[in-house]
């Protein structure tokens, strides 16, 4: 087994999990995961917001003893389990899944900059902007990585008090009655709510860079349920503000739901929101980077810093290609697919499948 | 230290890549109106007005009328007769003819809310004249798009009007079972204009106008009062004003026959002003009742109205949805004129002001 240990003062403090998970978890999907989960399931769709969040706890849990097994990040895993071959395959999946999922962020992000503020600003130039920041964040190391979480979690926190301007307008028998759909009917809301959910499999990857790995449990789980219960006020308020059809054709429900918050100084706040998303993503995509860079670097032995800049100029030139609204909500879909089955499917088979191993290698 | 000053140079140069708009050089249009065109009946005459601050820090109203089948089509359009291009950002007020109104609204709602740029705080609103004319009076030092918004906003908040903005309108165009409603502005002369109303839409088409002296019963049933005024001739030849009124109402169902349903209305206040001699408790007491059966019957008459009218304002058809499973919309509208509808009013008068 390859011998992975990491000096003290490159580690972060446990505490810190939190942070990283709640920022990596809320990203681009939030600002319209309403309306996707209100087409399956109405007005009964914050059940499945819960749903998925137990079943999140549980593949959290998994996700630690899998890591507690080897003491390591999960290449660690697939190496003790199947070998030295599989682990290397299973690291340049994990850099694809890295790069997608680096790639939705910022397809998303600027489709809603160019039908929110800006119809004309440039894919390219905007992306080559924002990933030259991010790789000079991972130059800086998972602890520099790990302080723009922290940051991108505490500063943008205050947008959490806008949402309380949409209660004048709310009306919450649009919430009853209770349970009226069939619980396939929830799960399926379940399904389409993964995408926005995912993110907390980064613990994964940065499991042994945290100082006394036993204490971060405890705020990684705190952190998780944070996003859930946040999730479930956000859609209750979105269920409650808008009607059932009209929420259909609101495709980004948060924003629309900005577009109701008035201050004497600020006439439109949506403006201000989508300038400040930019801050909420910079985790997501400086932690997807890192990731990326540091698979790579143990895959193939190439430098993470050249590693960091090779993916980013893959994804810019990725980017350029996208042109319609249609295709990023084709390569969603993808995105949507891929990550349920790494997650939500793949990590507790994994699960499963490393107990029998480790009963059978004791024999 | 090479390599950092390229990067530095990327971007300022790209900074460059955004459009700029300066808004000394916009044309910023408050309010739109839609009128029919007589011509062709497909097409559409839009108003587009702007306010031109002028140096002597007065406001010029200046208004653009176009034809066209598209909304953002006659904004095109309009460009041609602007000095500079004119923008729907700051939109406060959209006017409907009522003409345009009675065709149904369904075709107008797309642009508005296709449009990310356009406001959802803006006021919608029907009027009987040409709106090209309403927005070429003199009303106000503000300007009339201003104008027009700054008096439905205070009717909302102090006055009989009910609730409306376009995010409320848009609920309630998609919500089954409400139809929507909308303020109704009439021009008295070139510096008079007044609210006259509410416009009653049925199928969002508009059918029929409700006088604002129903308002206060209207905006009983379908909104709640935080600060509200009201007078009343009592029986015996007196009036009686009330002010700060709260109301608040409430949806029961009879559990055994749901084709009953009681409306429970709350009504607090105080009195202002009072034309006859002491109030004292027994007077108290005869005012109440008289304002409760007043209350009853003016909103059991306009429910009635509805009923008849198969329109349902009040969204009773909402109140069923979410207090019954599997609901079957289509069967109750069937059944909605011959529900059995109610009305329970309880007025509470708190106080009787500094005199006795």
């Amino acid at each position: 087994m390859q011998s992975q240990t990491i000096p003290n003062n490159l580690k972060i403090s446990p505490y810190l999990v939190f942070y990283v998970m709640i920022s990596m978890q809320i990203g681009i999907g939030i600002l319209g995961y309403q309306r996707i989960i209100a087409d399956y399931a109405g007005h009964d769709a914050w059940i499945s917001i819960l749903i998925l969040g137990v079943y999140i706890h549980i593949v959290l849990w998994m996700m630690y003893k899998l890591c507690e097994m080897v003491n390591g990040d999960i290449i660690t895993v697939h190496e003790f389990l199947f070998g030295r071959f599989i682990s290397k395959v299973a690291s340049f999946a994990f850099v694809l899944f890295y790069i997608t999922y680096l790639l939705s962020f910022i397809l998303n992000f600027i489709e809603v900059i160019q039908i929110w503020m800006f119809p004309d600003i440039n894919n390219f130039a905007f992306s080559v902007l924002f990933l030259l920041l991010a790789i000079y964040i991972v130059y800086g190391g998972l602890r520099t990585v790990v302080g723009i979480c922290f940051f991108g979690t505490i500063l943008p926190a205050y947008l959490v008090f806008t949402f309380t301007f949409t209660l004048k307008y709310a009306d919450f028998t649009h919430l009853l009655p209770i349970w009226e759909h069939k619980f396939t009917e929830l799960l399926q809301a379940s399904y389409h709510m993964s995408l926005t959910s995912v993110g907390f499999e980064a613990i994964l990857f940065i499991y042994p860079f945290i100082n006394q790995p036993q204490k971060s449990k405890k705020w990684a789980h705190i952190g998780v349920a944070t996003t859930t219960i946040f999730y479930t006020v956000l859609a209750i308020i979105a269920f409650s503000y808008f009607s059932k059809k009209q929420l259909e054709n609101t495709i980004w429900a948060t924003l629309s739901m900005w577009q109701m918050v008035q201050f004497p100084f600020v006439e439109r706040f949506e403006y201000i929101g989508v300038a400040n998303w930019c801050l909420i993503l910079l985790p997501n995509i400086c932690l997807s980077l890192w990731i990326a860079s540091r698979l790579l670097k143990r895959a193939t032995k190439l430098k993470q810093r050249k590693g960091a800049i090779l993916i980013s100029a893959i994804s810019v030139i990725i980017v350029t290609f996208f042109e319609k609204g249609v295709d990023i909500e084709r390569f969603n879909q993808i995105v949507e697919r891929m990550s349920f089955a790494f997650v939500f499917v793949y990590v507790p088979l994994l699960y499963c499948l490393s107990l029998i191993i480790k009963k059978v290698k004791k024999t | 230290m090479k390599k950092w000053i390229c990067v530095i140079c990327c971007l300022f140069i790209l900074t460059g890549c955004v459009q700029k708009r300066i808004i000394d050089e916009l044309n910023i249009a408050v309010a739109t109106g839609f009128d029919p065109d007589t011509s062709d009946e497909h097409l559409l005459k839009t108003t587009f007005l702007m306010e031109i601050f002028n140096k002597e820090m007065s406001v010029e109203n200046k208004t653009v009328t176009t034809t066209g089948d598209l909304r953002k089509e006659t904004l095109y359009k309009a460009n041609r007769q602007a000095p500079s291009p004119i923008v729907v950002g700051g939109l406060r007020l959209t006017l409907y003819n009522i003409a345009i109104a009675e065709r149904g609204l369904t075709a107008y709602v797309d642009a508005y809310q296709r449009d990310a740029s356009i406001g959802k705080r803006i006021y919608f609103a029907t009027t009987d004249s040409n709106t090209e004319d309403i927005f070429k009076g003199e009303y106000g030092p503000q300007g009339n798009g201003s104008f027009i918004s700054d008096l439905i906003e205070h009717n909302i908040d102090y006055g009989d009007l009910p609730k409306t903005n376009l995010t409320l309108f848009m609920r309630d165009f998609y919500q089954e079972g409400k139809d929507i409603f909308l303020p109704h502005i009439k021009k008295i002369n070139e510096q008079e204009i007044e609210l006259a109303g509410i416009s009653l839409f049925k199928d969002h088409a508009a059918y029929k106008i409700l006088p604002s002296d129903k308002l206060f019963y209207f905006k009983l049933l379908v909104d709640r009062y935080s600060r509200g005024d009201f007078s009343i001739e009592l029986p015996d030849g007196e009036k009686v004003a009330i002010q700060s009124i709260h109301s608040n109402h409430k949806y029961k169902l009879d559990k055994k026959d749901p084709t009953n349903i009681t409306i429970k209305i709350k009504v607090q206040g105080n009195i202002k002003e009072y034309s006859g001699n002491n109030i004292d408790d027994k007077k108290i007491k005869e005012i109440t009742n008289f304002i409760n059966k007043k209350i009853k019957n003016e909103c059991l008459a306009l429910i009635k109205s509805f009923q008849e009218d198969n329109a349902d304002p009040i969204g009773l058809g909402k109140v069923y949805s979410t207090k019954i499973r599997n609901f079957d919309y289509k069967e109750w509208k069937e059944g909605y004129p011959d529900l059995n509808i109610k009305v329970d009013p309880k007025v509470i008068i708190l106080d009787t002001g500094a005199s006795i």
